[in-house]
């Protein structure tokens, strides 16, 4: 797996640790932004901004299509760091009931290789997900599997555009094009993070085949009370389909951070076996309350 | 009427340069002329299958778009495929493309080596021949690409092309600039495939309009000089001969103007138009021209005869254009947009060129007197003879057997309705080219390798959810399979199909798994799974509706109707669940619309004959000529019917207007006819002669005509048009066969009517001594005091002549004009003058009553003109005009009350 993506990680509080090239660039953060960095160094201090060991989140996800009523799903999402530098996320729907179980999970290892599974209790068992283009949409969603990978800079380089404001702050843009060899689904994306927080506020999605814009991330309301802990992550992100009416709405109901996970929770198997009363006890135990759609 | 010729005439520098500017101005309108090749043009808007097609798009997406088709026998080599890949990477690029569908494109997901392979089946090109092989064998295998995506040989694909909404940036580009776009993103490609090129829309129609230029450049020209040639013999001058090509010219470009004002775009119909144009308005100015020079000739008094010419022929010709604009503004009603907007752009330059021959032509003619008055030829002179020759033969022979040929007539006309019955229906947008043309040759080729270009799509409706839930969809699948069995059926995919493959893929090597699902829960985690791309085609958000697309290669109408019918029939059957359902798509809607083609056929023949019927019983004031007239008319539309049911020619968009648009032309003649039969009557004193002397007056003219008006339409027959073509080659036949019918029939059937026209009732000058004086008029107004007249005779006699003998049975009255005549009786073998009366006076009236017989003679006291009026005209006016026949009656009673009296006696009835 060489992707690596930026967009949903920012809700399924997953990818949210520094790589060790991110935080090698990273200059310090002294907020105001700064007209002398680069794109490289300003895609570091984003990163930098949701660096954490551990998360756990419950999501609202609202999928609008046209001519019908928008549909609601719930999912836990758990994010691990390990001590040797590998990542886990694991994504798990609660929500409603007949696709409780269905999981996806990811692993990262230090040098990047990705591993994804998926989990249906219709199919039995946990498969690997394979495929340099996993442009497959994720759980319906106008999200992809590929945008479930976090950003991670050395798989990238950034050029920085010119400067713009969104919804009155002044931000940077910097376009990250994947390096020669990766297997992404689009030919680059538009990042737009504010100067000030290095809050990601907006991520254009430009498809590899046609170079043309495809879909839109809208990030919103950093720093919710909702997520509780020291990261700076927005609580609802939007994604849109262009030329359709078609969007996708992730909202974080409860996150926490920095909680001590257990250790055997990110293997396929475990996927495989964790039951729907476990999940909800694991969810409870957080102080979560897992609500009816 | 004649003021208007004569002012086109009389300033004829005026008249051409305000004809020169309006060109002019036209020319400068031209370019806002639009194009309309869609097939949007040829369904009725509103129709119940379009309501569905349009519900199932809003619900499930649009079928149309474009398409690439590349085939080699060596396909699948790295080669090859990078130059595919190429491909779909530069169509997806094209501004106003959305996005590829294909093997390159479309979201997938299989089983490979244990793992979930996602992406497009060929995102990334296997390096090497053994897993080039491998993943040609997993393509093959999967039943939503094969036939679809690709040939099941592996040696055809199709890259499906779909375009951004309308509104959305790139929309606006139009179809000539999509099918070069897609074109030259072929041409790196061309030498590396055996077959690549381009299908759908932007190509149906770029083909379309080539076809269209195709036409034009060879039509019109040939069309042009045949109508030259044919008009410069006819009227034995080049000159002459040009004039109606040019008028024609003028009113094309007016009439093209006029289009582009209002909106109306050309389609593949009235591209046809100026050669429409050219030759229908030109027949009239062929006529006018020799009426003209006829008239010059005799006496060459250029105002006189421009006088003498509209007299003659100008109500007839008025009328006529009338009705041959009804005849095209018919087929404005109908509910296709190419008929109607055909239809409009027709009349609209007809009556154009209605104007050209109301002005220009005689400014024209002002411009070339010394052609005019040049003596006529002997050629001229023979063609008379033989005209007069011919009529002589045709009414000698046949009318004394009038009954026996309206017996044939009406056979002919039955024989016509039962073939139109016959006669079956098509509306193929791709079937208009013609199964020869290159680019119909290479749909049938993709259709021989993957499936049929045509989409059936079937609807089916249940509560929300329904289809989210595990036993209808297994119900769903029975009927997709149902389906798919069917006769003509190529193919059939439903959401089905999407779960079962993805569900087989999820659980391979899993011997027990189904192909389904079994439980609703099984069935919601794959639809939440799977690629929501590949399942927005087949249900609607909600599970409540699904869609199962159908490909067929099936074209003609009715087959896809009954098919449709058979996919009902199937549902209707119960055995996949009880469903509201449709069956619809774009496919559908055009095969529907033969629907409305019969209807607007039925329509615009009916209202068109009504005209007519109506235009010819008002004109000669008689019922039965309107009916005469169009039974003649209606035999050479009925033979056209025969035609097309016997060589099998359908009713399309072309054919439908045949009828309509020759009854209008083909009416022509018999109102021509009528006008000079009538002009007849009033020298000759019996109808066979006044018929024989307009037959052979008409004969010229109405071969001429016809020769020139079927030559034309015949020149459409070179169209690249298959309907195009049958509305040439028909019209032609049916113009033949209505001036044979017309020089046959008609002066056979009207041989034994004498007819008397509005305008003689509108242009008789009444003597003052009828109304003044004569008993027989008292109590009538001037208007029934005309009809009264012109329901009679004028008859002269010359002095001493017997008008009347005792003794003889008699049945007409007579009502002296000019002149006196004495009553004589003979009393002991002598002759005794009982009476002598005056104009005004009224004998026979007795004998016109009773039909007893007559009682004395009536004898020419000198030159007399009376009016003579039979029993049969007084039964025509008791039935028609009965308020004016029981005045008649009354004073008639009046008359015979006051011959009884004794101070009267001298006055006894004859």
């Amino acid at each position: 797996m060489t992707a690596s993506r930026t967009a949903v990680s920012l809700v399924l509080s997953a990818a949210l640790a520094v790589s060790v090239d991110a935080r090698a660039q990273a200059p310090s953060a002294k907020g105001g932004g700064d007209a002398g960095l680069t794109g490289p160094e300003i895609v570091a201090r984003y990163v930098a901004t949701q660096e954490v060991d551990s998360e756990i989140a419950y999501v609202k996800m609202t999928v609008s299509e046209p001519g019908a009523a928008p549909r609601e799903n719930r999912f836990l999402t758990v994010y691990r760091k390990r001590a040797d530098g590998r990542r886990d996320y694991l994504l798990r729907m609660v929500r409603p009931a007949d696709v409780a179980g269905v999981s996806v999970l990811v692993s990262e290892d230090r040098d990047g290789a990705i591993e994804q599974y998926v989990y249906l209790p219709a199919s039995g068992k946990a498969r690997r997900l394979t495929g340099q283009a996993r442009s497959t949409s994720l759980l319906g969603s106008s999200f992809s599997y590929e945008d479930l990978i976090r950003e991670i800079p050395s798989m990238y380089g950034y050029e920085r555009l010119a400067d713009t404001d969104l919804r009155s702050r002044a931000c940077y843009q910097v376009r990250a094009v994947e390096k020669p060899g990766g297997g992404s689904a689009y030919a680059y994306r538009d990042l737009v993070i504010a100067k000030d927080t290095f809050d990601l506020m907006r991520v254009d999605f430009f498809d590899k085949s046609s170079r043309k814009l495809v879909k839109t991330l809208t990030a919103y309301d950093y720093r919710s009370a909702e997520v509780k802990g020291v990261t700076r992550r927005p609580r609802n992100a939007v994604m849109q389909a262009v030329g359709k009416e078609r969007w996708s709405d992730f909202t974080v109901v409860e996150g926490r951070v920095g909680e001590k996970l257990p250790e055997d929770l990110f293997t396929p198997r475990r996927v495989e076996t964790w039951t729907d009363w476990e999940v909800e006890e694991f969810i409870f135990r957080f102080g979560i309350t897992v609500a009816t759609p | 009427m004649w003021r208007l010729p004569l002012f086109g005439f009389e300033h004829r520098f005026l008249v051409l340069a305000g004809a020169a500017l309006l060109t002019a101005a036209s020319w400068f309108a031209l370019p806002g002329l639009r194009l309309d090749l869609s097939s949007d043009a040829v369904v009725a808007p509103g129709s119940p299958l379009h309501v569905v097609e349009q519900r199932i798009e809003d619900r499930f997406g649009r079928d149309e778009g474009a398409a690439v088709y590349a085939e080699d026998p060596a396909l699948f080599t790295a080669e090859r495929l990078a130059a595919l890949r190429d491909i779909h990477d530069a169509l997806s690029r094209l501004p106003f493309v959305e996005r590829v569908e294909g093997l390159f494109g479309t979201p997938d997901l299989r089983d490979e080596d244990g793992a979930i392979v996602l992406g497009a089946p060929l995102a990334v090109i296997p390096a090497g021949p053994e897993a080039l092989a491998a993943r040609r064998g997993a393509i093959l295998a999967n039943p939503l690409l094969v036939g679809s995506s690709i040939s099941a040989d592996g040696q055809a694909v199709l890259l499906r092309v779909v375009f951004v909404a309308a509104g959305d940036a790139g929309a606006t580009i139009d179809d000539g600039a999509r099918h070069a776009a897609i074109e030259r993103s072929l041409d790196p490609a061309r030498q590396r495939f055996a077959h690549l090129f381009q299908l759908g829309g932007p190509a149906t129609r770029a083909t379309m309009l080539d076809r269209l230029k195709s036409d034009q450049r060879l039509i019109l020209p040939a069309t042009v000089v045949l109508l030259f040639v044919l008009l410069a013999i006819g009227l034995r001058s080049a000159l002459l001969g040009l004039f109606p090509i040019l008028n024609g010219a003028l009113a094309t470009i007016w009439g093209l103007a006029a289009m582009a004002l209002l909106g109306v775009p050309v389609n593949l119909l009235n591209a046809s138009l100026p050669v429409l144009v050219i030759v229908v308005g030109g027949m009239e100015d062929v006529r006018l021209t020799h009426e003209f020079r006829t008239c010059l000739r005799r006496h060459g008094f250029e105002r006189l005869a421009l006088f003498e010419t509209t007299e003659r022929v100008g109500l007839a010709t008025l009328l006529n254009s009338v009705s041959t604009v009804i005849g095209f503004a018919a087929t404005a009603a109908s509910d296709l947009p190419v008929l109607r907007d055909f239809g409009t752009a027709a009349a609209i330059a007809l009556a154009l060129r209605v104007a050209c021959t109301v002005f220009v032509l005689p400014a024209e003619f002002a411009l070339s007197l010394g052609v005019l008055r040049a003596p006529a030829a002997t050629a001229e002179h023979r063609e008379e003879r033989v005209s007069k020759r011919i009529a002589e033969r045709v009414v000698g022979r046949l009318a004394p057997h009038v009954r026996l040929v309206v017996v044939a007539l009406a056979i002919l006309c039955g024989v016509g309705a039962a073939a139109a019955m016959l006669v079956p229906r098509d509306n193929d947008l791709l079937g208009f080219l013609g199964e020869s043309d290159p680019f119909v040759q290479q749909v049938r080729r993709v259709e021989s390798r993957l499936a049929g270009a045509e989409i059936i799509n079937v609807e089916v409706d249940a509560a929300p959810g329904e289809f989210g839930r595990a036993d209808a969809l297994a119900r769903l699948d029975g009927l997709t399979a149902a389906l798919r069995a069917l006769p003509g059926v190529d193919a059939a995919w439903s959401l089905s199909d999407v779960v079962a493959r993805v569900h087989q893929e999820l659980r391979a090597g899993d011997p027990g798994a189904g192909s389904l699902p079994a439980t609703d829960r099984d069935v919601a985690q794959i639809l939440l799974f799977a690629d929501s791309r590949q399942i927005a085609p087949f249900v609607t958000p909600d599970r409540a509706s699904a869609r199962i697309l159908v490909r067929t290669s099936i074209h003609d109408a009715v087959r896809l109707e009954e098919l449709a019918s058979s996919i009902g029939d199937r549902i209707d059957s119960g055995r996949f669940g009880r469903y509201v359902y449709a069956v619809g798509g774009r496919t559908l809607t055009v095969a529907g619309a033969t629907d409305a083609i019969t209807r607007g056929q039925v329509l615009s023949l009916g209202s068109v004959a009504l005209i007519l019927f109506g235009i010819v019983s008002i004109m000669f004031l008689s019922l039965r000529c309107g009916v005469v007239a169009l039974l003649v008319n209606l035999a050479a539309v009925m033979m056209m019917f025969v035609l097309m049911g016997s060589f099998r020619v359908p009713l399309n968009i072309g054919t439908c207007m045949v009828a309509s648009v020759t009854l209008g032309l083909v009416i022509d003649d018999t109102l021509h006819l009528l006008v000079r039969y009538n002009r007849a009557l009033r020298v000759c004193r019996d109808e066979s002669a006044g018929i024989k002397a307009a037959l052979a007056e008409e004969l010229g003219p109405m071969m001429a005509g016809a020769g020139a008006l079927a030559g034309g339409f015949a020149m459409l027959g070179f169209s690249e048009f298959v309907p195009v073509r049958q509305f040439g080659l028909l019209s032609a036949a049916v113009i033949v066969i209505a001036v044979l019918t017309e020089s046959v029939l008609s002066p056979v059937l009207f041989a034994n009517t004498r007819i008397i026209t509005l305008w003689d009732l509108l242009g008789l000058s009444l003597r003052r001594t009828l109304q003044e004086k004569s008993p027989l008029f008292v109590g009538l107004s001037r208007w029934q005091a005309k009809r009264l007249v012109l329901a009679s005779d004028a008859a002269r006699f010359r002095a001493g002549e017997t008008i009347v003998r005792a003794g003889d049975p008699g049945s007409t009255m007579y009502v002296i004009l000019e002149g006196d005549v004495e009553i004589v009786r003979r009393d002991r073998g002598e002759a005794h003058v009982v009476s002598r009366l005056g104009a005004g006076d009224v004998f026979g009236e007795v004998a016109f009553i009773a039909g007893v017989p007559r009682t004395a003679n009536a004898v020419a006291a000198g030159d007399v003109w009376a009016l003579v009026m039979s029993r049969e005209s007084l039964e025509s006016l008791r039935r028609f005009s009965p308020y004016l026949a029981a005045q008649l009656l009354l004073n008639l009673s009046t008359i015979l009350s006051r011959r009884m009296q004794p101070a009267d006696l001298p006055a006894r009835p004859v």
